[in-house]
């Protein structure tokens, strides 16, 4: 697996009505993703500092932050001291 | 020959418009003249439509493929709903297919392969700007996506080749057509990242320097490496390079600067080039 595949399933649900559709079939698309448990995990369970440090786009990820609540500089403050692994 | 009657750039941070209050009124207060003396300039132009550059922020093109260049060709375009980030919602924008076109046209054989879409999902890199300069959403508006979200990122020197191709291209049109131009993104800011809310304000400072002095050949020789120390949105400065090209030799003007307004997480500049039409 790479950040890639994870990339991509956050870049088909970047708009709120695409992310809601996910969040009712969430496992077939992770499924469809081949994501692994720690990646479903990160996802589901917004956890965005992981989600960082395995190489997800910042863009993509300052959007996924949206969607579960992670606004208000409290992105910023999840994602303090983390490190990328390199891509 | 039709006229170039507007060249300008601006930040295009969805903060100012998400968080209106947030800032220091004083702060604010500096931001929204810098865009008020924009509008002024893009009024008393009176374009007949206008070319706005922004980056793509990965709405649109990413998977399968992510052209460096993306040219919408349609009558009208869609921005997608950015009410929390962004604080505006999904709103129609007129273009004009034809001008598209002949641009799309004009510049393939300048030599710059520009990707063609019917369907370019706008959001805050071309909405905030209009909601500031153009509010009425009445202007005609043709649209480039450059490709600075992610690496590997167009090179600074073909964002300028760009600009010049667009400017031959204003140049081709009828006498009577007046055109502006509006580049949208920067300056030094991170996105996504632990470094979020922090600015860069040597490098910003240095970059409006080489937009006024028109050094030109310094803007062209930054890395990516020297872009990247003002953060991964920084790189949105091909978006104000691509303006530089098409306004090769005109002098420039900075309109409004703040070097740093925390709670929007960056700065915030606004800038005018001096073209002969305007």
């Amino acid at each position: 697996m790479s950040a890639f595949d994870i990339d991509k399933l956050l870049h088909s649900i970047s708009t709120r009505p695409a992310w809601e559709e996910f969040l009712t079939q969430a496992d077939a698309r992770m499924d469809a993703c081949n994501l692994t448990r720690p990646e479903r995990e990160a996802l589901l369970g917004g956890d965005a500092r992981t989600l960082y440090e395995m190489g997800v786009n910042e863009y993509l990820l300052l959007r996924y932050s949206g969607w579960i609540g992670l606004g208000g500089g409290r992105l910023t403050r999840a994602l303090v001291g983390a490190r990328r692994e390199a891509r | 020959m039709a006229r170039l009657v507007a060249a300008l750039a601006t930040v295009h941070n969805p903060f100012i418009t998400a968080f209106p209050d947030a800032a220091p009124s004083e702060q604010a207060d500096a931001v929204h003249a810098g865009f008020g003396l924009l509008r002024a300039e893009l009024e008393h132009a009176s374009p007949d439509w206008a070319l706005v550059i922004t980056n793509e922020h990965l709405r649109n093109a990413f998977y399968p493929y992510l052209p460096p260049f993306a040219l919408g060709v349609a009558p009208q375009f869609q921005s997608v709903e950015e009410v929390r980030n962004a604080g505006l919602g999904a709103q129609v924008v007129p273009s004009d297919e034809n001008v598209a076109s002949q641009l799309l046209e004009s510049v393939w054989d300048g030599g710059v392969d520009v990707a063609v879409t019917h369907d370019l999902l706008l959001d805050h890199g071309t909405m905030v700007p209009l909601h500031f300069l153009t509010p009425r959403l009445d202007l005609p508006i043709v649209h480039i996506h450059q490709a600075t979200s992610r690496g590997p990122r167009p090179p600074l020197k073909r964002c300028y080749q760009l600009g010049q191709l667009i400017r031959e291209f204003v140049e081709t049109r009828p006498a009577s057509e007046r055109v502006a131009l509006v580049g949208t993104g920067g300056l030094s800011h991170w996105v996504g990242t632990p470094r979020m809310g922090e600015v860069n304000a040597e490098w910003d400072q240095a970059l409006l320097r080489m937009l006024v002095e028109r050094r030109d050949s310094d803007l062209l020789s930054m890395s990516n490496a020297e872009i990247e120390a003002a953060g991964n949105g920084a790189h949105e400065v091909r978006n104000w390079v691509t303006i530089a090209g098409a306004t090769r030799g005109c002098p420039a003007e900075v309109l409004g600067y703040v070097e740093h307004i925390q709670p929007w997480t960056m700065g915030s500049a606004q800038i005018k080039f001096h073209v002969q039409g305007g």
